[in-house]
């Protein structure tokens, strides 16, 4: 007979506080019974435990089939156990939880592609644990110099993958390429902008995954740091003003808006979800409202460049001199509640969050050097992505693309 | 020279005899053995009967003794059992010791043996039962009792400050958050707890939203020792 509870809310129910900082990492079993399943089960593992918060470990063994044998789990530290079988050109998985024994998740996974298997089960598995976007099907875009004797300015568009990163390039230009950002619509996928420097002008460049570039804005002036706004409108910074470009499809005519005053030098242009543009002025970060068409600097104290603002959670990042070293902060949307994200030498500059806001990339300058680094928010430890040998620098992270994993 | 062969000489005669010695020791030994020496027919001793009768003069003597000192402790009553009487002696009674037969010792007085028997009891005879045809029992159904339908519920407005902390820090010391879950995660889990301790269901009320902080909460409460005010109740946890 079932028992009929309490209220849910009120002073019957025993509160239990979490602690300041959580430093719990998930653990999770892999089992599998045919061999011909280690080499996914080892690429699940490595994408699961390059996330730093959970914990993935591969029991070769017979899966269970009571539940006394699916307790055992619990009782050996493991609080899930994704259980795989091949299934002709698929696998097919099953998530379970151990602390009742019962399935959380399951399917059958299939791909023309053999090594995106692992990719597809871990981000499923890790989408629906942490219930947010893995950044498995993520890509970096930065930019690399590539001087050489007969181009000295010469760079790379490049894009690399956050989970191991292996390296790509897509345009070798052999003029100064600055600033790329990730720009997404239904007629193409997936493609990119970047800021290219001509003699006459910097001008504004659309770049698709294949190499192929195409002129956006070559207006007078320079076009430097653009942000998406949807399909048919972008905001962009010309000679340090802020515009917003939107395109009429039944006109076919595309129409400039200026935002912000013509003596105010604006720069890293980034929206919020409502609307609402994030940009950096003189020494303070600005927020202009889309609705009331209004700029007001948020409450930050200091000298604060190059501003990165993320939709989803509103919060925001920048870079802030402490003890005469560039560290990465990070506020909200309306100012408040500072924190300081990095600590240690080397100036840290051009930080982006990724799509579910727990990790951001940034450029690292030390004794000369400019790395891309990897920083997880969770656990507050930094990776290094890019080589000492290789000068890299303005990355921006994507949002998750299956497409991007086809490269 | 002379002194040893004299002592060897002496020593040869003493010798000699000893010998001899050893020998009609020896044959005196194998004749008892073989009983040669020893007259075929035994000696038949047959006592006197003067000798008998004294014999059993002191007998009789050392019983009146032993009665007279019975008689000065205190009389026990003894209980009032039928003896039976022993069987007589055969007149002749062979002893047989060690070879030798027809050792007449006189008639053997076998000792009496008191034979108990019990009382007899007379079985009364019990008057014949009638045996009752039962009445048939009228069907009643089963009504469960009140207490189990009434929810068990645990009144924290009871429990004292110190009683809800040990409660409280029984499910803290294993709480771990996991990583990667939202800041404002929360979750409400329904426990229920055997008299002893144990947990006998354990259900989510309200998902966080997030697995991972389900997973974890019920986690921390599989892995708790609760107090004893709390054993055979329902509890409500906030994560």
């Amino acid at each position: 007979m079932a028992l009929s509870f309490l209220p849910l809310y009120g002073s019957d129910a025993f509160v239990i506080t979490k602690a300041a900082t959580s430093t719990h990492i998930f653990p999770l079993a892999l089992v599998y019974d045919d061999p011909e399943l280690s080499e996914s089960a080892a690429g699940i593992k490595k994408l699961l435990n390059s996330t730093g918060v959970v914990e993935a470990v591969i029991l070769q063994e017979k899966i269970p089939t009571t539940k006394k044998e699916m307790d055992a789990y619990r009782t050996r530290g493991y609080s899930a156990v994704l259980f795989m079988q091949p299934d002709a050109d698929a696998i097919a998985w099953r998530l379970y939880d151990t602390t009742q024994s019962q399935m959380l998740l399951g399917k059958k996974t299939g791909s023309s592609s053999h090594s995106l298997l692992p990719r597809l089960i871990a981000d499923a598995v890790y989408t629906h644990l942490f219930n947010h976007d893995s950044y498995f099907f993520t890509k970096i875009a930065y930019i690399k110099k590539s001087p050489s004797p007969r181009h000295p300015h010469a760079t790379q568009l490049c894009v690399l993958d956050p989970v191991d990163g292996s390296s790509q390039v897509i345009l070798k230009d052999p003029r100064t390429l600055v600033a790329p950002q990730w720009n997404f619509d239904a007629n193409s996928p997936v493609w990119l902008t970047v800021s290219e420097f001509t003699p006459q002008n910097v001008r504004l460049l659309g770049v698709d995954l294949l190499g192929n570039s195409w002129k956006i804005l070559d207006n007078e002036g320079t076009c430097v740091g653009a942000a998406r706004k949807d399909d048919t409108s972008f905001v962009y910074v010309r000679s340090g003003v802020l515009w917003l470009y939107t395109f009429d499809k039944a006109a076919k005519k595309g129409k400039h808006t200026r935002i912000t005053p013509k003596e105010q030098v604006c720069a890293c242009p980034s929206l919020l979800a409502s609307g609402d543009i994030i940009y950096a002025s003189g020494s303070k970060i600005y927020r202009y409202d889309s609705k009331e068409k209004k700029q007001y600097p948020l409450p930050i104290k200091g000298s604060c460049i190059a501003p990165d603002a993320h939709a989803a959670t509103g919060r925001i990042l920048f870079s802030r001199a402490v003890n005469g070293v560039l560290q990465i902060h990070t506020v909200d949307s309306a100012g408040q509640h500072e924190q300081q994200i990095t600590f240690g030498p080397g100036n840290k500059v051009d930080a982006c969050w990724s799509a579910c806001g727990n990790y951001m990339v940034y450029t690292r300058c030390q004794q000369g050097k400019e790395q891309i680094a990897l920083f997880n928010c969770l656990t507050g430890t930094e990776r290094i992505l890019t080589p000492e040998s290789v000068q890299a620098g303005y990355p921006c992270w994507s949002q998750k693309n299956s497409n991007l994993c086809a490269i | 020279m002379l002194r040893s062969l004299q002592n060897k000489s002496v020593v040869m005669h003493d010798s000699a005899a000893y010998a001899l010695f050893v020998v009609a020791v020896h044959f005196l030994i194998l004749a008892c053995l073989c009983g040669k020496f020893f007259p075929a027919a035994p000696v038949v001793i047959t006592m006197p009967v003067k000798r008998a009768q004294t014999v059993v003069r002191w007998r009789s003597a050392a019983i009146a003794r032993s009665t007279a000192m019975v008689s000065k402790a205190p009389v026990v009553e003894k209980p009032q059992y039928k003896v039976k009487k022993a069987p007589q002696p055969s007149p002749k009674r062979k002893a047989f010791v060690g070879g030798f037969t027809k050792i007449n010792l006189g008639p053997k007085k076998k000792k009496k043996k008191a034979i108990i028997t019990p009382p007899v009891v007379e079985e009364k005879k019990l008057p014949p039962q009638v045996q009752k045809i039962p009445e048939p029992v009228q069907e009643v159904p089963v009504q469960q009792p009140a207490v189990a339908q009434e929810p068990i519920e645990i009144d924290l407005s009871t429990m004292d400050q110190q009683e809800l902390g040990a409660v409280i820090d029984a499910v803290h010391r294993w709480w771990q958050p996991p990583l990667g879950a939202a800041v404002a995660a929360r979750c409400v889990i329904a426990v229920r707890l055997t008299d002893t301790g144990a947990i006998q269901e354990l259900r989510v009320q309200q998902s966080s939203g997030v697995p991972v902080y389900d997973i974890a909460a019920k986690n921390a409460l599989l892995k708790s020792i609760f107090p004893k005010q709390v054993w055979g109740k329902a509890c409500i946890f906030q994560f």
